[in-house]
């Protein structure tokens, strides 16, 4: 006989497959569980279970929303001329943490990754394009990850949307503020000494 | 052991830790600063020692690519330590390898003193020059071999041009697999620029730090042949790109790589992988302006072979400051009388620091090594002896 019922080792397998949760944290998470009153579980559950059924993405950027537009695309005081492109939806409350950009976002949902079969037709190219060719846009800022698949989405951005007239950006690649220069990657500082601007 | 005098600037690994590595279950050795002789029948697990150290100096193993073959079987997870002593003072290097049971991948943590750090923290901390039975092919076999032998130092020694080595690689994989893609069912063409432009630029930074480490190691190869033989005999090395550039600078090497991917991109596109680039660079050896390839008798390529790893064990020595810690396996008893004896008198006189050495059969001829140690490996297990 198994030593733990049946829907304990459900919960735990289930909180296993979570990103950053190893076997030990699932068995923790799931124990808590079964301490805590019942109606945190009724919680937890209801939450999840409405997940789907509320929240879709935005239909202009497809960043996440409750409504048919997100709450930064329905922001009247955003900057619909310039729009940031990124790979996730985590990362527009990275670029949004920051504060610097008042302009609205494209989540493309991905790099180009042919490893992993992702070409062009499996990122939102063609639906960043419509954006750009029917408004008001003048600037696009790229901000894909600096990894590989991250620089060879933003060149093909870039070739792409030059000939719709705009400004193509990209983020500068630099030293992270706040850390030491001794314990910056040797990329990390060829890159911010290639892109050094004057004082 | 750390307490040992030695006459020079060195490094050495002491007690060594292997857990749940390859065919260990659990071993601990402690190694001499000078000689040591690992012995034992075959597949016993004396090479799989010496990949362990190495796996850990280099934090990835040079005999192969996946990860999770480093692991006992059955086992979901490895670790090597070693506690290193140095000039500058003693440090425990370890690492580790986890695989995620859900996912089948494995991660590596490295830690230094016990607190993690990034995996390159761990690069150069004890620099090692191994020599293995392949390696004696490095004359007349494919570039593949040769070309390791430069990624070893440039891995090792140039923390920057690793970077791009590792980025290089990375691209690579993708690039092929959409050329790949391309050949299959022509889809995604406009995604190659893209990747062709990351390709050159960290392409290039490989084979300009390349070429510049031949144009280092080249005199050094060639005063070493004059040590192991009496022919007088001019040795060469010249890094050959597959683009054809001189690989001078790093600008001008990129837009001539660039160039050379445009111009066979439809042989790319007809054979779906990238056809130029420094996975397919070479280094050109030559004796007295002749490819030794061809033109050189078995033995004065056994000569060459062993006058590079020389050069490179010299050329660490140069850079760091510190003898390198040198593994052979199974190489001394591929070598004739006078070649052995020439190669241990030179290593003994200070090519390397630490000397680990495999072999099936009694070695002689070590007698110029002080404090020799032996050690024999039998299924997994080793025995000071």
């Amino acid at each position: 006989m198994p030593l733990v019922p049946e829907a304990v080792e459900r919960l735990v397998a289930e909180f296993g497959r979570l990103p950053g949760v190893g076997p030990k944290t699932a068995q923790r998470l799931a124990f808590y569980c079964l301490r805590a009153p019942a109606e945190a579980s009724a919680r937890l559950g209801a939450a999840l279970e409405s997940l789907h059924a509320a929240v879709h993405p935005c239909a202009r950027c497809f960043f996440i929303a409750d409504g048919e537009l997100c709450a930064i695309c329905s922001d009247v005081r955003r900057d619909a001329t310039q729009i940031c492109v990124v790979e996730e939806p985590l990362d527009v409350l990275a670029v949004e943490r920051s504060g610097e950009f008042r302009g609205i976002y494209h989540v493309l949902g991905g790099a180009l990754s042919p490893m992993d079969g992702i070409g062009p037709d499996e990122l939102r190219v063609v639906e960043l394009e419509r954006r750009v060719a029917g408004g008001d846009v003048r600037e696009v800022v790229i901000a894909t990850d600096p990894d590989v698949e991250g620089e060879a989405t933003a060149f093909y951005l870039g070739e792409r949307l030059a000939a719709l007239g705009v400004i193509v950006s990209r983020l500068a690649h630099g030293l992270p503020a706040g850390a030491d220069l001794e314990y910056a990657d040797e990329l990390t500082l060829a890159r911010a000494f290639a892109g050094r601007r004057a004082l | 052991m750390t307490d040992t005098i030695v006459s020079k600037r060195s490094c050495a690994i002491g007690r060594l830790r292997l857990f749940r590595f390859r065919n260990y279950v659990e071993a601990t050795v402690h190694l001499g600063p000078s000689l040591n002789v690992i012995s034992g029948r075959n597949a016993q697990g004396k090479t799989n020692l010496l990949e362990a150290v190495a796996t850990l100096t280099l934090t990835r193993s040079p005999r192969t690519g996946t990860a999770s073959d480093l692991m006992h079987w059955g086992d979901e997870q490895c670790l090597v330590e070693a506690a290193v002593s140095r000039s500058g003072g003693d440090s425990v290097l370890a690492v580790r390898f986890t695989r995620d049971p859900g996912t089948a991948r494995v991660s590596r943590a490295t830690s230094v003193d016990g607190k993690p750090c990034p995996a390159r923290r761990l690069l150069g901390v004890c620099p090692v020059v191994l020599f293995w039975p392949e390696d004696l092919q490095l004359v007349k076999a494919g570039p593949e071999g040769r070309r390791r032998l430069l990624d070893a130092l440039l891995t090792q020694l140039d923390p920057r041009a690793a970077a791009h080595l590792l980025r290089y690689r990375r691209i690579l994989q993708q690039r092929n697999a959409l050329l790949h893609r391309l050949r299959a069912d022509g889809h995604g063409a406009d995604a190659l620029p893209g990747f062709s432009r990351e390709l050159a630029h960290h392409g290039a930074r490989v084979a300009v730090a390349r070429a510049r480490l031949v144009t280092q190691l080249a005199p050094l190869a060639a005063e070493a042949l004059g040590e192991l033989s009496s022919g007088g005999e001019h040795l060469s090395l010249t890094y050959a790109p597959s683009h054809g550039g001189s690989c001078s600078d790093d600008d001008t090497t990129e837009q001539e790589l660039s160039a050379a991917l445009r111009d066979r991109r439809p042989e790319e596109l007809a054979r779906g992988v990238t056809v130029v680039g420094p996975h397919r660079d070479d280094v050109e050896i030559g004796l007295d302006g002749r490819a030794a390839r061809t033109a050189a008798s078995q033995g004065q390529q056994r000569s060459i072979v062993l006058a590079c790893k020389l050069a490179e064990m010299r050329f660490v020595g140069r850079s760091t400051g510190t003898a390198p810690v040198v593994m052979l396996d199974d190489v001394l008893s591929e070598l004739d009388h006078e070649r052995r004896g020439r190669l241990v008198a030179l290593l003994a006189a200070g090519a390397a620091g630490q000397v680990l050495i495999t072999t099936t059969e009694t070695l002689t001829g070590l007698d110029g090594f002080a404090g020799a140690c032996r050690y024999t490996v039998q299924s997994g297990t080793v025995r000071e002896t």
